[in-house]
């Protein structure tokens, strides 16, 4: 009877405790670019007794027995790489995402509309220089808009056959960061002087999801022989009630085309 | 890391570790931060304030009296200025005027605790007395020529000099240092901005530094930067001491070591990822409370991160005379101060 007491006890003190446990904060994760010609290579730091950071390579959020990082990781596939901190004396971080691409096709020329001035860090390159996935938004690699719409227009090499367009777009909500309400894919084939409307995307932002780096990526039909394509992005504007900025204005930020 | 020193801080000490109840029988539970011998008991229901009565916004800096009293200085104009015994009993507060509290100074004057208020609204710094009556206004510092108006003034901090000196930083405007006698009058300025090694960016705090009584120095904050600059008491620049990664709030000195709230991680800006440094008297990290423990080249560590989320901005520590710790947080749900106690 006593034994049985004292087990009891002893599972509600434990599970009293588990409320109190300490979440682990998410890694600190350096890749050169999410974006690989032959290979890159991921190095992570976490230096917490009692915790590792475990990594999926198959969409699967990490778990204790996914593996755990211990030396640089090669990168050579496309893919998303998800890992998080984890411990048993802890409660697991937040899961962090790596989006990884192949380089693309070389373009003629980019050009966008005009970014705000505090994230507008040489428009006409930036875009296609092969640097993209940094998750900071304040890194230099990326163009930011307050604006109510962006353009993004890309003039193709001529021995190009281009038949997907993938731009990368940041999410934080956090930091007044949205995804588009809506994108609008065009195309132009050579002679012609109109743009084609290949695609209309609409998205939706009700919470706060975290910081995200997607790549969102748009296809034409192989009989078609674009010389130049187009995507016009709608900002959220005004940030929705259910978002403590409601009201102001929302932002878009681009990194990286990428033409397959 | 090295293998030997991961099972010496595993066995020890941690970056943060919670002590499960199974092993330890019935032992009271805690969460444990710090490294070596500046380990800490994590209390976060030290304050017994009630919010509904006696609110705070950001909970910027703290301070202890001579009666042992805790002051805490918030930019809520309920009550500037919320005074705790250290059981965390509210005893006091007082103070409306303040929209802009962020740095608060505490000074003994032949005997006689005097506060220092830097309002960034205001753009002032005030000398007051320990229950709030004004002392002393200093307005922006046109004497120094670098100023046209007093909006480009946003002072951040003071330190105050055995001999009643007054250093002033201004760290949200232009990064200078401004010295002044005890009665206000401008003696100098120094550092500023630019890509000098004596210039600031983000001068967000001042202490002096008596560890070393033959040479006493300054120790600004340069928090862009990452990193802690010392001068001479008369402004000349001596060295640099880097924190890669750390946003260093105000160098806080109790006896041999220097406390300073983190208030985020460089790589994780934006994400409540800030800790608690202690660095002891060669200005080597020797405990980090909610982050990692660095190894050093030279006298350069590598990258300082938060590890566990114990805290989400810290801006300030106070250190008590009994060598507790309380822990004021910016920009996080209006949460009490935090108190740590030495294990």
């Amino acid at each position: 009877m006593t034994r049985h007491f004292l087990f009891c006890l002893i599972l509600t003190v434990q599970y009293g405790k588990a409320q109190q446990k300490l979440q682990l904060a998410p890694p600190i994760v350096q890749v050169p670019s999410s974006i690989y010609s032959d290979s890159t290579r991921l190095t992570i730091q976490f230096n917490q007794p009692g915790a590792a950071v475990h990594y999926t390579w198959d969409d699967r959020e990490p778990v204790a027995s996914d593996p755990v990082y211990q030396s640089p990781l090669p990168v050579n596939r496309d893919g998303v790489l998800k890992l998080r901190s984890m411990g048993a004396d802890y409660l697991p971080s937040e899961t962090l995402k790596f989006p990884f691409r192949k380089m693309g096709q070389p373009v003629a020329g980019v050009r966008t509309s005009t970014p705000h001035t505090y994230y507008a860090n040489q428009p006409a390159k930036i875009l296609h220089d092969g640097i993209a996935g940094n998750n900071n938004y304040r890194s230099g690699t990326w163009l930011g808009f307050d604006s109510d719409t962006v353009t993004v227009e890309i003039d193709l090499k001529k021995e190009v056959k281009a038949h997907k367009l993938s731009l990368g777009i940041l999410k934080d909500e956090n930091s007044w960061i949205f995804f588009p309400k809506n994108i609008v894919f065009y195309f132009q084939e050579a002679g012609q002087t109109n743009w084609t409307r290949a695609e209309m995307r609409q998205y939706r932002s009700d919470s706060i999801s975290g910081r995200n780096f997607v790549w969102e990526s748009f296809s034409l039909p192989s009989t078609k022989k674009p010389v130049k394509l187009k995507l016009l992005l709608e900002n959220i504007s005004p940030i929705p009630d259910w978002h403590p900025g409601k009201g102001n204005k929302g932002w878009i930020f681009i990194d990286e085309v990428i033409i397959d | 890391m090295h293998r030997r020193s991961f099972i010496w801080q595993g066995s020890i000490a941690a970056g943060g570790i919670f002590i499960p109840g199974i092993m330890r029988g019935l032992m009271p539970d805690y969460v444990e931060l710090g490294h070596h011998k500046k380990r800490y008991r994590l209390d976060t229901q030290w304050s017994k304030a009630n919010s509904g009565t006696h609110p705070v916004k950001d909970c910027h800096e703290m301070v202890q009296d001579q009666k042992g009293r805790i002051l805490l200085l918030t930019n809520h104009t309920q009550n500037n200025v919320l005074i705790y015994d250290k059981k965390g009993t509210l005893l006091d507060s007082w103070g409306t005027e303040y929209p802009g509290a962020h740095g608060l100074t505490l000074f003994n004057e032949n005997g006689t605790d005097v506060l220092f208020i830097c309002d960034n609204n205001r753009h002032q710094v005030i000398k007051t007395t320990i229950d709030g009556k004004v002392l002393m206004t200093l307005e922006y510092p046109k004497e120094t020529g670098q100023y046209e108006k007093a909006d480009q003034y946003i002072p951040t901090e003071t330190c105050i000099a055995a001999n009643g000196d007054i250093y002033v930083v201004d760290g949200y405007g232009k990064d200078w240092v401004v010295q002044y006698n005890h009665k206000g009058e401008y003696i100098r300025h120094f550092g500023g901005q630019g890509n000098k090694d004596e210039n600031l960016a983000n001068a967000h705090g001042i202490c002096i530094d008596n560890r070393n009584p033959s040479q006493p120095c300054l120790v600004v904050t340069s928090r862009v930067q990452n990193a802690f600059k010392r001068y001479t008491l008369d402004g000349k620049y001596i060295d640099t001491i880097p924190l890669p990664g750390a946003w260093v709030c105000r160098p806080v000195i109790n006896g041999d070591y220097l406390h300073v709230a983190v208030l985020q991680t460089n790589a994780r800006l934006d994400e409540k990822s800030g800790f608690v440094l202690i660095i002891d008297k060669n200005y080597r990290v020797v405990s980090n409370l909610g982050g990692n423990l660095p190894e050093y080249t030279g006298n350069i560590p590598e990258e300082l991160y938060q590890t566990v989320r114990a805290f989400q901005y810290p801006h300030d520590v106070c250190v008590d005379d009994e060598e507790n710790l309380y822990v004021a947080q910016w920009n996080s749900g209006q949460v009490y101060p935090y108190k740590l106690k030495p294990i």
